[in-house]
């Protein structure tokens, strides 16, 4: 146990994981269990407990059957309505990593359209390391929204 | 893995019960499985002539043309496991890619 506990030490002082995981990993260690997560853990190659990637973003709509779609859709009243959306993170990585693709000549034109409608973002600022950030970002992203006519729920799982 | 099969099931009857993944499909379904690896193959022929001509054009537009194959697979690839399902009063759709 004091091995482990040294390792989780070393790799707070080498800046691999934060003050808080190694909290967590220590408690988790104390615990006997592997509930805390790392970021950095799973690469230093350890036997440190990492969380596992979320590998679906999931988008959820549950409407009753008194919701009149048809207010903003132009649908009919008449039954609940439902959407279930899995959508792979893999393919959100994908995509974004298309923006960085865009031809430097064309970005300037989006830079200028951005901009024109109160967008300061520069395209050509945009790496594909940010994007990977973004996208791991979204893995702590939650949206719950309860309303009287609807459920609406993002998360990733 | 890029998908091998997608699954498309609309309903156009106003059916409440929710498709089940694994399941038969429920009476007013109309379901179809799409052999994806059957489109893939009939397509490599054309993108092994096209190939050389998109390269070039990336090329021209100073894009890595490497990298945009690059890209291009992963969202092929990217594609597996999805799952759209909408249940509407008036019809439902399910998509689902695997």
């Amino acid at each position: 146990m004091n091995e482990r506990r040294k390792e989780v030490l070393q790799m707070l002082a080498a800046g691999q994981i934060t003050a808080d995981e190694a909290e967590r990993l220590i408690a988790a260690l104390e615990n006997g269990k592997s509930s805390g997560p790392a970021a950095g853990a799973s690469d230093s190659g350890s036997e440190s407990p990492a969380r596992p990637k979320p590998k679906y973003l999931r988008v959820v709509v549950d409407a009753p059957a008194d919701y009149e779609i048809g207010d903003h859709t132009g649908g009919s009243k008449g039954g609940p309505t439902q959407v279930n959306i899995r959508v792979p993170m893999q393919l959100l990585r994908a995509g974004v990593r298309l923006a960085s693709l865009i031809p430097p000549q064309a970005q300037a034109h989006v830079n200028e359209a951005l901009r024109e409608n109160g967008l300061t973002v520069d395209l050509s600022q945009l790496k594909p390391e940010n994007l990977e950030e973004l996208i791991d970002g979204l893995s702590d992203m939650t949206v719950h929204v309860v309303d009287k006519n609807a459920k609406v729920a993002v998360f990733c799982e | 893995m890029i998908p091998l099969f997608a699954v498309i099931r609309i309903s156009t009857r106003p059916d409440r019960r929710r498709f089940k993944p694994g399941s038969k499909p429920l009476p007013g379904w109309y379901g179809i499985w799409v052999p994806l690896f059957l489109v893939w193959l009939l397509l490599l022929p054309l993108v092994l002539v096209l190939l050389p001509l998109a390269m070039l054009a990336l090329v021209m537009v100073r894009v890595n043309p490497f990298r945009a194959l690059a890209t291009f697979w992963q969202i092929l690839s990217g594609l597996t496991g999805t799952h759209v399902e909408v249940n509407a009063p008036d019809a439902s759709v399910l998509v689902r890619i695997f």
